[in-house]
């Protein structure tokens, strides 16, 4: 394939062209494979993205949780404010948010909202860090808090900083979380059960249950997987990972050999949660079964 | 191509004469002005959040997640910025930045066998035909795939070009290099995915349905 260095494509695809250059662009792309195959890419995602109705809420969501942590950090009176809260936010930016079934907070109300997990590595040092352009694939290192009981992660933060930040439900959580996606499974399982024990009416707890269940689970653990999922589910509250635990349930009963409950399970889901990613594996296991 | 502008993650077009108008905002923000950080970050998360569906796919559960941490990156390095495009179009930079990052992480998640979740993709997106629509999808599937397998240079180009539209100037002032530079990694990008729809069963299952 030839390289083509026209531009007209994008002009054209931004409704910038004019009704002379769009003619020219379409004999252009009868002999330019290069642009017709940028065309018909660009097309295919021009097509998704597009505005939904929730997304005013969502993005009220983020913008609230974001404000949170900023009147957070500037209680933080340490350091001045400015430079404080540039720290705190390249922190959290660095570290992360909440993946998968994992999803930090999202069902939180009223409970100040969670410094986000990790889904990055941090950088060693926090002051100067860096957007996120050039993150890195490295462990987890550099983020430490002060986690009374619980072990701490490697970290190159001076010791004295570490105390700073009190333990809550919400830094158990971000901290398990970073265990688990450095795969630190053991860590991780300890972490969420810590968090279960020491803030057990707290979302977080309850959020871990999916984490904490999928973790369980694939090491083997079905029945005391099923116990965490079934414990979300149960729980009163909005269940905003609640095809997350369904998809997680049954794959503890498929393990456990619980067939009727399984087919039950995967009914459920499709039933409730027609949209969600797990509905092809729904409808696969539901064959199986029948 | 016929596809209608509103289609696109509007951008402001690059202008040195129309004062940017959310830069006051967003120098306020960088002060640490709260008022100012909560309309920032209501004016751009739309933006943002439409840019990372279209790198994790439309129903992606981590999309708002990872649109957060993609605010949060923005907010963290609004000081840096120095006005060399609109906001808006820095703000969708970083948030197609942070969803490449959290793909990859997501891939390597399921390599280890660690139950990720899906890597998403786009089950109601509309198309001439339910052929023309699964086509769509599983082009997007093979671009993204791609997208995971680049070195970040090349990828982050190659995103920028085909998922936001950006022109060689945009993507060179984005990436801070030369537009040769950024033509190179196309080039290459190009060829690379070439070859990857080429070498894409379904894809090419798909592709005889529609000659048939």
């Amino acid at each position: 394939m030839s390289e083509c260095r026209s531009e007209l494509v994008q002009k054209v695809r931004r409704g910038l062209a004019s009704e002379q250059e769009r003619q020219a662009f379409e004999a252009h792309l009868q002999a330019c494979e290069s642009c017709r195959l940028t065309t018909s890419i660009a097309s295919d995602f021009d097509e998704v993205g597009m505005a939904d109705s929730s997304d005013a809420a969502r993005v009220a969501q983020i913008a609230s949780r974001v404000r949170h942590l900023h009147q957070r950090s500037t209680a933080w009176r340490r350091r001045p404010a400015r430079r404080a809260w540039r720290v705190t936010l390249a922190a959290l930016a660095l570290g992360g948010t909440a993946a998968g079934a994992g999803m930090l907070w999202s069902s939180v109300g009223s409970p100040p909202p969670a410094p986000p997990s990790p889904t990055s590595p941090a950088r060693p040092d926090l002051v100067t860090a860096d957007p996120p352009r050039s993150a890195s694939t490295s462990a987890m290192g550099s983020v430490k808090e002060a986690d009374a009981g619980a072990e701490s992660e490697t970290s190159k933060v001076p010791p004295r900083q570490a105390t700073e930040v009190p333990v809550t439900a919400a830094s158990m959580y971000r901290l398990a979380n970073e265990a688990r996606r450095s795969g630190q499974t053991t860590r991780a399982v300890a972490r969420y059960q810590e968090l279960q024990r020491r803030f057990p009416g707290s979302a977080e707890s309850a959020l871990s249950c999916v984490s904490l269940g999928g973790l369980l689970l694939d090491r083997g653990s079905a029945s005391a997987a099923l116990q965490q999922f079934d414990h979300y589910l149960e729980r009163g509250g909005k269940k905003r990972l609640a095809a997350e635990a369904l998809y997680g349930r049954g794959r503890a009963l498929r393990a456990l050999g619980r067939t009727r409950e399984e087919a039950q399970n995967w009914q459920r889901l499709q039933d409730w949660y027609p949209d969600s990613p797990y509905r092809g594996e729904a409808a696969r296991r539901l064959q199986e079964l029948h | 191509m016929a596809k209608p502008a509103h289609f696109m993650i509007s951008v402001d077009p690059p202008s040195r004469r129309t004062p940017d108008p959310l830069g006051a905002l967003a120098e306020r923000a960088t002060d640490g002005d709260d008022e100012a950080i909560h309309t920032l970050v209501m004016e751009l998360g739309g933006p943002m959040l439409r840019t990372v569906r279209k790198v994790l796919g439309s129903h992606h559960p981590d999309a708002e997640d990872v649109t957060q941490e993609a605010v949060l990156g923005l907010l963290a390095s609004l000081h840096r910025f120095r006005g060399e495009c609109t906001v808006t179009r820095y703000g969708i930079q970083v948030a197609l930045r942070t969803a490449l990052h959290a793909r990859r992480h997501l891939r390597a998640r399921q390599r280890v066998g660690d139950h990720a979740g899906p890597l998403g993709d786009d089950f109601d997106t509309k198309g001439d035909s339910p052929l023309d629509a699964a086509i769509s999808r599983e082009r997007r599937r093979v671009v993204r795939t791609l997208l995971d397998q680049l070195p970040e240079p090349t990828a982050e180009a190659l995103a920028q070009h085909f998922m936001l539209g950006f022109t060689v100037e945009e993507i060179a002032s984005a990436l801070e290099v030369s537009p040769n530079t950024v033509w190179s990694r196309l080039k290459l990008g190009k060829r690379a995915l070439k070859d990857a729809l080429a070498r894409d069963l379904r894809l090419t299952e798909l592709l005889k349905g529609r000659t048939t």
